[in-house]
């Protein structure tokens, strides 16, 4: 007994696998709807504060935000590996490799963190909290509630996919997955590359688009 | 149904274009080309979107009923960003945004 178990609605693993898989992609699709959202509100502020908006960019550490994005890339390749790892019955691999997911994700957590804290320094803080002297028009404060919230919002989410990952690593490392058998390794990978996706487009809406 | 599963390399090629495009990205957003800037970065945005979803995530050996529901999610989530920002773009009045709320507030008894 591998831990592996046919659910009495489906008739072939591969029937419920491929349930597993359309559930999964819903739930990640209503994630791309919420986060839609916010890159609507940016965007439409953007389109009513262009040259405060453009200011604020250039305000933000481009070399944290770039290494982050370089980091976030990296994981999602670590933690494809894992699937590859699985399907190639390497099954010794997924452990460190989720480990070194893992790591990635903390690491990119505390650059996010320094940001933060030289952010608060400065008196950015979002909504009302605002008290930077340096940006004092109104749409330094929009953009920097919106940067507060969506990379608020992302990060809870980087939080969320190191504990799936984790709990994943602990599996992992009683050898449950198998080419036959690791769907649900796959479900929690797809969740940490939606996680990299979202932050491909924060990376250029606070830091890249300065023109 | 055999799906051929992509190999090592594969993902290392991927990975080695994500990082590519990254640098590309990061490169030319020192450009002086004004609002062009930000259309290339988000069109160099998409494509690795585009290549995490196809090949990290496996959406190019998936059925299409699970190819269909991230592809109409990606696209509600346009045309939520697309019609949001159409109304302050065509937006007759001036200024575009909201007047600050000392200077909208009502004057007088």
């Amino acid at each position: 007994m591998n831990g592996h178990r046919l659910a009495e609605q489906f008739s072939t693993f591969a029937k419920q696998d491929h349930a597993a898989r359309l559930g999964m992609w819903g739930f990640l699709g209503s994630e791309v709807t919420l986060f839609g959202g916010l890159f609507a509100l940016y965007a439409a502020y953007r389109a009513m504060y262009g040259h405060e908006f453009v200011a604020a960019v250039g305000h933000n550490n481009l070399a944290i935000g770039t290494i982050n994005t370089l980091i976030l890339l990296t994981s999602s390749f670590t933690v494809a590996l894992t699937v590859w790892a699985a399907r190639a019955a390497r099954s010794k691999l997924i452990a460190p490799l989720l480990g070194l997911t893992i790591l990635l994700g903390c690491v990119f957590l505390l650059l996010k963190g320094i940001e933060w804290s030289q952010h608060f320094h400065q008196g950015i803080l979002p909504g009302l909290h605002y008290r930077n002297r340096e940006m004092q028009e109104f749409g330094a404060k929009v953009f920097f509630t919106l940067y507060f919230i969506m990379t608020g919002l992302h990060a809870i989410h980087v939080v969320i996919g190191i504990a799936v990952l984790g709990w994943f690593a602990v599996q992992a490392g009683r050898r449950l997955y198998t080419p036959e058998h690791h769907v649900t390794l796959e479900m929690a990978t797809l969740y940490w590359h939606l996680v990299d996706i979202v932050w491909i487009f924060l990376w250029p809406a606070f830091y890249l688009m300065r023109g | 149904m055999e799906t051929r599963h992509p190999s090592f390399w594969h993902y290392g090629i991927v990975y080695v274009a994500l990082m590519g495009l990254a640098v590309l990205s990061f490169g030319l957003s020192f450009l002086p080309i004004g609002g062009w800037q930000d259309a290339i970065a988000i069109l160099i945005g998409a494509l690795k979107a585009l290549l995490v979803a196809a090949y990290f995530m496996h959406l190019v050996e998936q059925r299409f009923a699970n190819r269909l529901v991230p592809s109409v999610a990606v696209a509600l989530a346009v045309i939520l960003v697309v019609i949001t920002t159409l109304d302050p773009i065509t937006r007759k009045t001036f200024p575009r945004a909201p007047m600050p709320l000392e200077a909208s507030a009502p004057v007088g008894p």
